[in-house]
């Protein structure tokens, strides 16, 4: 008996031993990213090595501490353009890419695990191959339709509708793929107490696959919000960019304000950070039993 | 409670989402008219402001032009997909490198020779008019210009080196690799900043017209192997430079000497005491060396809905006065000759330095050819550096390269 | 129900029918438009040749005498208008707007595009010095006014061989005939389609079996009812493209018997119109003649080619609704009406802003558009495969420099083979990682998850584009991280980019490290639809650890990580930033993938059908990799 625990404790420290290192390697670049941030300068300190450094003094090197603190880069970066308002515009553009893109590949995700109908492998295969055209050349058509034909220039629907595009395959693939995990009784019991099929789908499918739902979700997040080049090209009114086309001000043709765009990315990155505190809430099972699942 | 904060966030967003955006100008009766740059900081403020001071010009006119920034790394995906659209801007703020191919591309740029009067052109040095010119059509009036010059660590260097030999003396005392600190840095193994040797040494990359591509010249190999020097023998360079390791190395006080333009000024950390000068004359030909210059153009896209106006407009903005509050407020090298007469520009050293420089730098091609010649340049470069390759060998396969992409080009007539 | 099949069946034939001859006509309409265009341009742009000519001959005191006569002598001049370039000055005129000016005068700004014209006959004229015509030299243009058609036509006006400026000649137009075949062809068509009808109403056919053969009744229908279908068809091609003959050689007539009577004045002038059909004036009669005849063939091919496709398109119509196969849609529907709602929102949005991309850029891949002739018609540019045979028929994997033999890195081969190995190699760390890292964050003994959570995701949080740059700075040579870290453990710095794996590695580790977060956020929500209790039952029958992850872990697992592998698979293999921002496909583009050669090939080098073929290349490797992927892992299929 005793041994066992000791092998347990064994294992346990293994994984703490694997995880703070990982922690430690996926932390440290962003620490130069910060270093420079709270620097108060525009170039990454290159650190002082004497002429014939020990260890210790390499080891030092590799530190990523500015020598001032300041957070002057953050003052800049927020009052020298409209900063806060293209945060606004990206939180809103992110957001409605996230409701309209979960919901759309939520129903059609539940069609493609529940029903059997004709097309359903091409659907899905269509769902799949459409992310497989290279992008760089789709610029120019994507102008055509969303400003050209749709005349949804400098409007957040055109983006929003662009950045859905490009989330749903994901989110449907991932959702069905969850649904199909949820057990058929628990629906058929609903219909014998005479549930419609919207109700099951609401009330039963949805709370069950909340999982799925938060990943899918923090994903569509992420395809609206960190996007610059087709929101800078849709976008022609300075007050409707946004937050990585704010970003991309401080990258020029020879020069680059790194220390802006760093602190700029610290600022942009937190949103996401919080919404993830957030649904981190749904991908916590730990040892409680799954409820109905099973 | 929390989930009905969730369906009110939810159904915020959506309005928001609908709102027509439209509404921020439907209102004015007046005309408006667009015009796009790439400007931040300083020089987008004074610009904004010049634009100010003309609609209060021609306010009568019920017409305003409304000036709008784009981020450079999407400025030029944006004029290629609007303007042949008949979307976008009625003038707009580019370096001449592109002129070429959005003329060839066509559907872009409006020639402004039928507006142009020859004395509104004497305002601005020939070599200017040149970069703005294309088939013996004129494109745009240049605003500005740019170009490297030798800037350099007060503490470190006393008096600005006038010769090669010079610098090269003086880099090697200052450099010492253990500590990681070098007499020069610069951005060798790329061909916009290595032009200022090569053309000095007679060296060109495109034969007139731009249709040959002439990288395996001896004039080019000799200004490569001239650069390699510095590299191999007198090890005063740092190993693969970037712009923002040449910024970090000047900023340490590790790079005694950069050439650098004035977009580095901007990134320079206050602690630096720095000066600025011509670059060196290089010994064994008693030439200066000479970067390429470039110049930014103001263009009528056209699509624009008002080309008159729009003229009008770009003329003003090369203008005595507006010169002069762009060099002043906005920190740029005006086009506009007369302006530099003026005391402010005078008093200011940084950019009487550029001017000087400005006297040695050759206009960078405007071909459309050009973009072909980037990559392989920076490859054969590298390789160079890297001593995989000779130069001659290196520049051979560089030129090959682009003369293949030129055939494939030429081909499609 | 019979009923109402055969009813849907004489509905649909007709509107085939209707649609084919609507087709048919506009075909024909549209062709012989262009022709009449075509001839109206070119005996316009002759007119024009030939009053340049005239005007040429008067010095500059008499031109505006000897423009009022050319136009006083030839009924079919409206206008004539001189413009020198140098200066915008209009040295003749016979407009009337211009009567009271005095000679020459400033071009008014309004006017301004006839000056556009003027420079771009210019610029053109000078590109001919070098013996290649790039543009041409006359230009023209549809002015529509209440009474009749104007062609203003506007042509180089030379002086002993130098370029002077242009005329501006407007040359009235002969009106357009109306054609009269067309009701003709209707009434056949239409005693045709009703004889099938009749035909067919009367006799279905039932099934014939043959001794090795057997023949459904709907695959015979549909069979006979098309072959009906391309007789008629058939028939009617052979008519139009007959009329057309008939009203092009009218055409041609008309412009030789032009060409005929001014004959005598061209004889010794440079024609410069002429070179756009590359004849030679004083050979009019001998050469006029076959090439003519070829430029009837070319434009009667255009025209059965636009028939085929017409044709083509009908029978496709024809057999999805004769053979039922619209009725079973329909029914498809029907049936599944809820099924396809919840699926076509999501599906429609795919469709329109995914599938019309896309076409334009499969379309791009068959012509050899490049910045220099995007303005030029689909014909001209179109080389069929031209664009994939360069691409996938190049071996050329080795090159001499310097006298040594080389690996070509711009081979598609090799770019194809890093391409695999970076896709690869990206996957199984991302995934890995992703999948241990969830595996020990879902062990609740782990304190302080939501913090490990947290950092371990911020490699994805973080705009990438300065974390690909930190990481850049870090594999320095001289100034990085991570040589420091070699150095304390003292080994010798390494070259990062001068070689081809370490500068591989500078992209996968960086990749990897912005990749695997994602990987074990979509793990980490796969472990949840796992009941723990499968655990306790397996721990009951005394399975392992192993077991129990092999058992039970990786299957559950399986509907949600197989779409995100495949799609990072899809990802990956398109992931343009990461290799342009740090390795930058160093050294000497050994370490391009794809996508970035793409990239240069269309944004660098211009070349844009290339690029677009290149695309279509990509497309094809990874539809290829998820059609079978998706057979092996059914996940389509699977449900438990």
């Amino acid at each position: 008996m005793n041994k066992l625990f000791e092998t347990e404790n064994i294992l346990l420290i293994m994984r703490y031993v694997f995880v703070i290192s990982m922690t430690i390697l996926s932390l440290y670049p962003i620490f130069w990213v910060l270093s420079l941030a709270f620097s108060g300068s525009q170039s990454l300190s290159i650190t002082e090595l004497p002429a014939d450094p020990s260890s210790w003094d390499r080891i030092r090197a590799i530190i990523p501490w500015p020598e001032n603190f300041s957070i002057q880069n953050f003052i800049d970066v927020l009052t020298e353009q409209q900063f806060g308002r293209w945060l606004f515009n990206s939180a809103v553009v992110a957001g409605a890419t996230t409701v309209f893109g979960v919901f759309l590949a939520s129903t059609s995700a539940y069609a493609f695990s529940r029903f059997r109908f004709p097309g359903r492998g091409v659907g899905m295969m269509t769902f799949l191959v459409s992310q497989m055209f290279p992008g760089t050349l789709m610029l120019i058509p994507l102008y055509v339709i969303i400003v050209g034909w749709l005349n949804l220039e400098n409007s957040y629907i055109g983006l929003v509708l662009v950045y859905s595009v490009t989330a749903i395959p994901f989110c449907v693939w991932m959702l069905k793929g969850y649904f199909d995990t949820i057990p058929k009784e628990i629906e058929e019991s609903a219909i014998m107490d005479g549930a419609s099929q919207a109700v099951i789908f609401w009330k039963i499918i949805v709370p069950l696959a909340k999982p799925a739902i938060a990943v899918t979700a923090l994903f569509s997040f992420m395809a609206g919000w960190n996007e610059f080049i087709l929101a800078s090209i849709f976008m022609s009114e300075e007050q409707l960019y946004t937050a990585p086309v704010g970003l991309k001000f401080f990258v020029g043709e020879h020069s680059s304000m790194w220390g802006y765009f760093a602190a700029g990315s610290v600022i942009v990155s937190a949103p996401v950070v919080f919404l993830f505190l957030y649904l981190q809430k749904y991908l916590i099972s730990g040892l409680t039993s799954g409820g109905v699942k099973g | 409670m929390k989930k009905q904060f969730g369906i009110l966030v939810t159904g915020l967003l959506t309005l928001v989402s609908l709102l027509p955006i439209n509404l921020v100008h439907a209102q004015s009766e007046m005309k408006r008219m667009l015009v796009w740059h790439a400007y931040r900081g300083e020089e987008k403020s004074a610009f904004e402001n010049v634009v100010k001071r003309y609609n209060k010009k021609i306010e009568d006119k019920k017409i305003y032009f409304k000036p709008l920034a784009v981020p450079y790394d999407a400025y030029a995906d944006k004029i290629s997909a609007a303007i042949p659209r008949g979307k976008g801007p009625d003038v707009f703020i580019f370096a001449q490198d592109r002129l070429g191919g959005w003329i060839e591309a066509g559907n872009t740029l409006e020639s402004i020779d039928f507006y142009a009067e020859d004395e509104e052109l004497e305002r601005f040095p020939d070599s200017l008019i040149s970069t703005m010119t294309y088939n013996d059509t004129l494109y745009g009036l240049p605003f500005n210009f740019k170009m490297p010059a030798m800037i350099y660590n007060k503490k470190l260097v006393k008096n600005a080196p006038k010769t090669t030999d010079e610098l090269t003396a003086l880099a090697e005392k200052i450099t010492d690799k253990k500590i990681g600190r070098f007499g020069l840095a610069y951005e060798y193994s790329n061909f916009f900043f290595h032009s200022a040797i090569l053309n000095a040494f007679g060296g060109k990359v495109f034969q007139e017209g731009g249709l040959v591509s002439t990288m395996v010249s001896k004039e080019n190999i000799a200004s490569v192997e001239f650069m390699l020097k510095w590299f191999e023998q007198h090890e005063i360079l740092p190993a693969e430079p970037s712009s923002s390791l040449i910024t970090s190395l000047f900023n340490d006080g590790k790079a005694a000497i950069v050439f650098s333009g004035p977009w580095m000024l901007g990134e320079i950390s206050p602690d630096i005491d720095y000066a600025i000068a011509p670059m060196p004359i290089i010994n064994q030909l008693g030439k200066a060396m000479a970067p390429w210059m470039s110049v930014e153009g103001l263009y009528i896209s056209k699509s624009s809905k008002d080309k008159e106006q729009s003229y009008d407009f770009i003329k003003y903005l090369t203008s005595y006065e507006t010169a002069l509050v762009m060099g002043e407020k906005g920190q740029q090298l005006p086009s506009n000759i007369k302006v530099w007469e003026h005391e402010v520009m005078q008093k200011n050293t940084v950019a009487m330095a550029f001017k000087e420089q400005m006297k040695t730098a050759v206009p960078m091609p405007n071909y459309a050819q050009m973009t072909l010649m980037w990559s392989p340049a920076t490859t054969a470069m590298n390789k160079i550096v890297k001593g995989t390759a000779s130069p001659k060998a290196a520049l051979l396969e560089a030129q090959n390269s682009i003369s293949k992409d030129i055939m494939a080009l030429s081909k499609s007539h | 129900m019979k009923a109402q099949v055969v009813n849907n069946r004489i509905f649909s034939f007709i509107v085939i029918f209707t649609l084919a001859y609507f087709a048919f006509l506009h075909g024909l309409n549209d062709s012989v438009s262009r022709l009449y265009q075509q001839s109206e341009v070119d005996k316009a742009v002759i007119l024009s040749g030939f009053t340049a000519h005239k005007m040429a001959g008067s010095d500059s005191l008499s031109l505006q005498d000897a423009a009022l006569n050319l136009k006083a002598s030839n009924e079919r001049i409206a206008d004539i208008k001189v413009l020198k370039l140098r200066g915008a000055k209009v040295i003749a005129s016979t407009q009337d707007e211009d009567k009271h000016q005095s000679f020459p005068f400033s071009l008014p700004k309004d006017q301004k595009s006839f000056f556009d014209e003027a420079k771009k006959i210019k610029s053109a004229y000078g590109k001919t010095k070098g013996g290649q015509f790039l543009n041409p030299l006359v230009s023209y243009q549809w002015l529509d006014t209440a009474s009749n058609s104007i062609l203003r036509v506007v042509y180089p006006y030379l002086v002993n061989d130098r370029f002077k400026g242009v005329l501006q000649v407007d040359v009235l137009t002969e009106p357009k005939a109306v054609s009269p075949y067309y009701v003709i062809d209707w009434f056949i068509l239409l005693v045709l389609a009703l004889a099938c009808l009749v035909f067919f109403n009367k006799k279905t056919l039932s099934n014939v079996n043959f001794k090795y053969i057997s023949v459904s009744k709907n695959t015979l229908n549909t069979s006979v009812y098309l072959f009906l279908f391309l007789c008629v068809a058939v028939l009617l091609c052979v008519r139009l493209v007959h009329n057309f003959q008939i009203e092009q050689s009218d055409a041609i007539n008309n412009i030789t018997e032009l060409l005929k009577s001014i004959e005598l004045v061209l004889a010794n002038t440079d024609m410069l119109w002429i070179n756009r059909y590359g004849l030679d004036m004083q050979r009019l009669d001998e050469v006029s003649q076959p090439f003519y005849l070829q430029w009837m063939a070319s434009n009667t091919q255009a025209l059965m080619a636009k028939l085929f496709v017409y044709i083509l398109l009908s029978s496709l119509l024809l057999i999805f609704f004769v053979s039922g196969s619209a009725a079973k849609t329909r029914d498809a529907f029907r049936e599944n009406r809820q099924a396809y709602m919840y699926v076509l929102p999501a599906m429609l949005g795919m469709l329109v802003l995914v599938f019309f991309p896309f076409s334009y850029g499969f379309i791009l891949s068959f012509t050899d558009t490049t910045m220099f002739n995007e303005s030029l018609s689909f014909s001209e540019r179109f080389v069929g495969f031209d664009n994939y045979l360069a691409i996938l028929g190049d071996f050329n994997l080795f090159k001499e420099l310097d006298g040594q033999t080389i690996i070509n890195y711009e081979n598609f081969y090799w770019t194809l083979f890093i391409t695999i190995c970076w896709t690869v190699s990206n996957v199984v760390f991302a995934v890995g990682l992703g999948l241990l890292l969830a595996l020990a964050l879902n062990d609740s003994r782990i304190k302080f998850r939501w913090f490990f959570r947290v950092a371990l995701i911020l490699p994805w949080a973080i705009p990438n584009y300065i974390t690909a740059l930190v990481w850049k700075g870090m594999f320095h040579q001289q100034f990085g991280v991570i040589n420091q870290v070699i150095q304390i453990f003292g080994f010798e710095p390494i070259d990062w980019f001068g070689s081809v794996f370490t500068s591989f590695l500078t992209g996968l580790t960086t990749n990897v490290w912005l990749g695997f977060p994602f990987m074990m956020v979509v793990i980490l929500g796969g472990l949840q639809s796992i009941s723990t209790d499968m655990y306790e039952a397996a721990k009951i029958d005394g399975a392992n650890r192993w077991q129990q992850f092999k058992y039970i872990t990786l299957p559950s697992l399986k509907p949600t990580l197989i779409p995100a592998v495949i799609l990072s698979v899809v990802w990956t293999f398109n992931m343009f930033n990461v290799i342009y921002l740090v390795s930058a496909g160093e050294p000497a583009g050994a370490n391009e993938i794809l996508i970035t050669q793409a990239y240069k090939i269309g944004f660098e080098k211009m070349q844009y059908a290339y690029a677009a073929a290149y695309s279509v290349v990509i497309f094809m490797i990874l539809l290829v990799y998820g059609v079978f992927q998706n057979k092996v892992s059914k996940v389509t299929d699977a449900n438990s």
